[in-house]
């Protein structure tokens, strides 16, 4: 910078008449120009340094600050997978999905609910309890509040590398009192202030700086209005989503009600434990939405479906800018199929309701929770599978749906959320005789033609046991004693079986036999949760009674009363389904399940759903043969106990009626039965508790699915049971019941245990 | 001197130099802000366009103007200065100082006013101080009691960057004048001793003279990974840079477009030239500066007269202050003060303030009397406007 200097006064004025020359001498250019070169130097220096600085950052580390950059402005946005549907065997639509919007609020576009919201509390968070750092974050958020734009998103940025996303939680409560536009929107949306107050303060625990919903399944109107006075709701934004919706059944009084309300189960975000189920959940990441019980969840893994991804660039706020960067489209859902039959499923609905309206206005008016099930027999394919009390699904699955579920699970009179027909645990009745009878030809202490005489009572170790038909005193085979359910009949085989239960107790042929059948376990449905009953036996009551030597031990009363379904036996309806499906299809065990199919969205079939093969139990055929003879004599005998019911009906249906007693309740109404009885293609159960005679109350309900089923045009319920009425009938007069004498004896031996 | 002598011998490499980083600039602000107002990409950027014009028209007519004027309006030019920078106090604060007075379309900013109106001032008193021989701590004496005054009102506003360059450019100022190496490092002493005391010892017995968020500004860039506002923007800046690469992300990348980078137009607009152009944008701004220093450093000796040699100087200052202090910030090597780059921040006052400065030593040059300069007409027409020799008022001194 130093030029060689000009031999001129510094003061460059030619000529310079009152300009001293002296300056000249005190101000020298040659100085000057040192002292500039200094000047000049330092901007040098200053000027390499600038640059060495900028290759370290731009050429030497460029990959990390990239890096940064990168993580800062891409932001990955989730692309719900659609949930596949459920279809019936048919391929009906029986669950499948509708648009549903949420109103959400973003917390960091609400200066003025920062501001509101929280306390005068100020300083470092370090060394605070959580509550005081809450408010002193509450206040640095106000403190961000105040700033421009920008600096509140660096205040915002440096709060949220302060606190792990837990603490400021408590500052928001308590909003809305003071912000009444919040709770305008809270009415706007269709929740209470307290429930916006709850969203908010779950979603700040959760994602502190997230989108908080305020309300699901919003009203078209209202996103209508929110999206109209955008201005007013700063930040407020309208979530699209999908909810399920599920098919309806038109009843005979043209009510509409939701089919198979049990069978699907609700949606709820994953949690941590069930992330960890890689088999039920498969593939399911923090945020999904899976299946919490039955259909939904049991094929969660294919409804679901993988969730897309957009990678966008976005600015500090977390808005969109500029174009789309990378894009996996999500995978929609697979659909599948049921075995489901909408048409017999709509039947049997239909059935239940209406045989449980019959008996309340028959002399049974506790007559309220109920089952059906219908199954093929050849395979354990179920066509439907009905639980009463129901609810309906779509509410559950709706706004309220939180609301709705507390209130149906305080309901513990009527447990509306019980499927009945999978873990309902009734006592068996008389439907359990045909595992008492295969004990007895298995056990060798009787033969399929075996006479015994059917008493009105007979006594035994010094008990009692009266047969619930008095009028009765004649030899039976066992076809007979099935047909006309005569107890004291399998009473005697009872008798027998305990006497054939050795003292060691290892070998006990009836709760054996009932195991093998199928009873006392969990059936293995596909669907799972199903009940796995109780069947008494020498452990069990061990078990129960521990010391009591008194009733620790295996009687002649505890075999006696198995022997008739009765004492402390508990069994599900799928399980008595799957015993009649047994004695329809020779002897095999078979797998009750409800998936048949996995379908692609395209239509194609992608997996055909196994489930595992009947477990054919080695059973003497020959007294199958006679149990299924003695059942068609149910339906077909005029002696038979659900003569009346099927009367007319123009195919052969085999079954057996059961009228349950229980401590406490009104009889309990079974019939079991399956059709064609030549060859069987369909087994159906149906229970209805406190319902009384299963001849009467039951079994018009199983003709009136099994009609469905096999397209017969029918009369109705009340037409069936009217008739039966009418004409001859067999067993105790409706109102009278003279059952409860019985009953009053046997439970009474039940609770107490055999005294014998 | 006539309008075409004046313009052929204006230095037209500083002004191309100025005028290419007024164009990078503004391509800048208008990359980083095209998100900021959703629905209006230009609007910043056709503010900045009007402050750039604006600002060139001040310019000229400061080179126009010839800077012996000066000397005249000395009292009008320092009493006005004061007179605003007392004014502003009186106006509410904005983003927690009082720095602006709302006029209609603008919002003045006296502090940035006081830079080219102290430039102006204080050339005159050192020059004074040179001819009558006043040196070492007489001249510095002088030049603080010019200086205090509108240093104090600054600082109180608070507005910690610019009253850093007032001081930088009186240390300039002194320094081309001829203070004795002695009394620079005594100087320097009392400037380090001072940081100090208001850093360190103030604050820690209860007298703290610096608000909090000033203090943290200035103390944020030595923990980079602190959790301050000001930490927090240099590392945004930082990363904004370092993307950049050697070459460049192009406009509408993430950083600085997406409000990553807060200030991203006024206080950080290099990291926007560094993501945006990479290392080699960044570095030609960079020389492009150290360009405009030696355009503006060789005029300090060459001047026609000490005052104007003292303009010279006080402007080498004041640019060479900005650049490092807010290029260094960008870096992350100096401490965040809210300073501005010249030429190139958004901003009204800021450019009119730097581009009229750059008019003055655009007059100093132009008026430099060299052998191959001294053309006939020179001294043959005094009578024009432009070149009216007024003279040196010696007396006033």
């Amino acid at each position: 910078m130093s030029t060689p200097s000009v031999d001129e006064p510094t003061i460059a004025q030619p000529p310079p008449p009152k300009q001293p020359l002296a300056t000249a001498e005190v101000f020298d250019r040659d100085g000057a120009s040192r002292r500039v070169a200094i000047l000049g130097g330092v901007a040098i220096v200053i000027v390499v340094i600038l640059i060495l600085r900028l290759w370290s950052l731009q050429v030497l580390d460029v990959q990390t600050y990239r890096a940064q950059a990168n993580s800062n402005g891409l932001r990955s946005i989730d692309v719900p997978a659609s949930r596949g549907q459920i279809l019936d065997a048919q391929g009906k639509l029986l669950v499948g999905s509708r648009p549903s919007n949420a109103v959400a609020i973003d917390p960091t576009r609400f200066p003025d609910l920062l501001t509101l919201c929280g306390r005068d509390v100020a300083g470092p968070f370090d060394g605070r309890t959580s509550n005081e750092r809450a408010l002193a974050i509450s206040a640095a958020l106000i403190e961000a509040a105040k700033f421009s734009k920008a600096r509140r998103v660096a205040r915002i940025a440096a709060i949220q590398r302060e606190l792990d996303g837990t603490d400021q939680v408590r500052a928001w409560a308590g909003c809305t009192k003071q912000w009444p536009q919040l709770a305008e929107l809270a009415q706007v949306s269709g929740i209470t202030v307290v429930e916006l107050e709850d969203a908010i303060h779950t979603a700040a625990i959760r994602a502190p700086f997230d989108s908080i919903v305020l309300a699901k399944d919003v009203d078209r109107n209202v996103l209508f209005y929110l999206k109209e006075r955008a201005a007013q709701y700063p930040g407020v934004r309208i979530v699209e989503g999908t909810a399920r919706a599920y098919r309806t059944s038109r009843g005979t009084q043209g009510k509409t009600y939701p089919l198979a309300p049990h069978l699907w189960g609700e949606l709820a975000e994953v949690s941590a434990e069930q992330i960890k189920d890689q088999v039920t959940y498969r593939n399911a990441e923090p945020g999904d939405l899976v299946g919490q019980r039955g259909v939904e969840r049991y094929f969660d893994r294919y409804l679901r479906g993988t969730s897309g991804s957009l990678q966008r660039r976005v600015n500090a706020f977390g808005d969109p800018v500029g174009e789309i960067v990378r894009s996996q489209a999500a995978r929609p859902g697979d659909n599948i199929r049921l075995t489901i039959d909408a048409g017999i499923q709509s039947a049997a609905e239909m059935a239940l309701r209406e045989a449980i309206a019959y008996a309340k206005t028959h002399g049974h008016p506790a007559a309220e929770g109920g089952a059906i099930i219908a199954m093929d027999p050849r395979t354990g394919a179920i066509r439907a599978m009905v639980s009463n009390p129901g609810f309906d699904p779509a509410i559950l699955a709706g706004p309220g749906g939180q609301k709705y579920w507390d209130s149906l699970a305080r309901n513990t009179n009527a447990s509306p959320l019980l499927d009945r027909a999978m873990t309902g645990l009734y006592p068996a009745g008389s439907t359990f005789k045909p595992v008492t009878a295969i004990a007895s030809v298995e056990g060798r202490v009787a033969k399929s033609d075996s006479v015994i005489q059917c008493t009105p009572d007979v006594t035994i170790d010094g008990q009692t046991y009266r047969n619930f038909e008095s009028g009765v005193n004649e030899p039976m085979n066992l076809v007979q004693a099935m047909t006309a359910s005569c107890d004291t009949y399998f009473y005697e085989l009872g008798k027998r079986l305990y006497e054939a239960t050795p003292k060691s107790g290892q070998f006990e042929p009836q709760p054996l036999w009932a195991r093998r059948l199928g009873f006392g376990a969990s059936t293995g449905i596909d669907i799972g949760g199903d009940a796995a009953g109780n069947v008494p036996d020498a452990a069990y009551k061990k078990r129960r009674f521990g010391d009591d030597r008194v009733h620790n031990r295996w009687t002649s009363g505890d075999s006696i009363l198995q022997s008739i379904g009765q004492g402390d036996l508990e069994v599900t309806p799928l399980q008595i389904a799957r015993l009649y499906a047994l004695i329809a299809n020779g002897g095999t065990l078979v797998q009750p399940h409800v998936g048949a199919s996995v379908y692609g969205q395209d239509g194609t079939m992608r997996e055909k759903l196994e489930s595992a093969p009947g477990e054919k139990v080695a059973v003497d055929p020959y007294v199958l043969a006679t149990i299924r003879k003695g059942l068609e004599g149910v339906t077909q005998d005029p002696d038979g106990t659900a003569y009346t019911a099927f009367k007319g009906f123009p195919i052969l249906v085999a079954g057996k009626t059961g009228t349950a007693e229980k401590l406490g309740k009104r009889d309990f109404a079974w019939f079991a039965g399956y059709a064609p009885a030549a060859n069987p293609t369909l087994v159906v159960v149906c229970v209805i508790e406190q319902g009384g005679f299963g001849g009467v109350t039951s079994a018009p309900a199983v003709r009136q699915v099994m009609a469905q089923a096999f397209g017969v045009q029918e009369a109705t319920i009340g037409q069936i049971s009217s008739a039966e009425k009418a004409g001859v009938y067999f067993g105790p007069a409706l109102g009278t019941d003279p059952a409860q004498e019985v009953q009053a004896q046997d439970s009474t031996r039940t609770t107490q245990g055999s005294t014998g | 001197m006539t309008l075409t002598l004046l313009l052929r011998r204006v230095d037209w490499l500083l002004v191309a130099a100025v005028l290419l980083l007024l164009v990078i600039g503004e391509r800048a602000v208008r990359a980083a802000t095209v998100n900021d107002l959703l629905g209006d990409p230009g609007f910043f950027d056709r503010r900045h366009i009007i402050y750039i014009v604006a600002g060139l028209g001040f310019a000229a007519v400061a080179m126009v103007i010839d800077p012996r004027i000066y000397r005249r309006l000395f009292w009008f030019i320092y009493g006005s200065t004061i007179g605003l920078l007392i004014i502003v106090l009186g106006f509410s604060a904005a983003r927690g100082s009082q720095r602006w007075i709302p006029l209609p379309f603008f919002t003045l900013q006296p502090s940035e006013l006081g830079k080219v109106t102290m430039i102006v001032c204080l050339s005159i008193i050192i020059a004074d101080c040179v001819r009558r021989g006043i040196r070492g701590w007489g001249m510095v004496t002088r030049a603080g009691l010019l200086m205090l005054p509108p240093f104090a009102l600054v600082f109180i506003q608070p507005d910690l960057g610019t009253s850093i360059v007032y001081i930088a450019i009186t240390l300039t100022v002194l320094v081309v004048a001829g203070l004795p190496g002695r009394s620079v490092a005594v100087l320097g002493g009392i400037a380090v001793a001072l940081v100090v005391l208001v850093l360190g010892i103030l604050p820690s017995i209860g007298l703290p003279l610096l608000r909090p968020y000033q203090a943290e500004r200035i103390t944020a860039f030595l923990d980079p990974q602190g959790g301050s506002d000001a930490a927090y923007q240099a590392q945004q800046s930082m990363i904004a840079i370092g993307s950049g690469g050697l070459a460049g992300r192009g406009g509408g990348v993430s950083q600085t477009a997406g409000s990553f980078l807060p200030e991203h137009h006024t206080d950080f607009v290099f990291a926007v030239v560094g993501e945006n152009r990479g290392f080699v944008g960044s570095a030609m701004v960079v020389l492009l500066y150290l360009l405009i220093f030696w355009r503006v450093g060789r005029m300090i000796p060459r001047a026609r007269n000490l005052e104007e040699s003292f303009i010279a100087a006080a402007v080498f200052g004041l640019l060479l202050t900005q650049v490092a202090i807010n290029i260094g910030m960008n870096l992350g090597i100096a401490p965040t003060t809210g300073i501005p780059l010249p030429f190139m921040t958004y901003g009204g006052s800021n450019t009119i303030t730097n581009l009229t400065a750059v008019g003055l030593v655009l007059a100093v040059g132009a008026r430099i009397v060299r052998e191959q300069a001294l053309e006939p007409g020179w001294q043959e027409r005094p009578r024009s406007r432009l070149a009216d020799p007024l003279e040196v008022p010696s007396d006033t001194v």
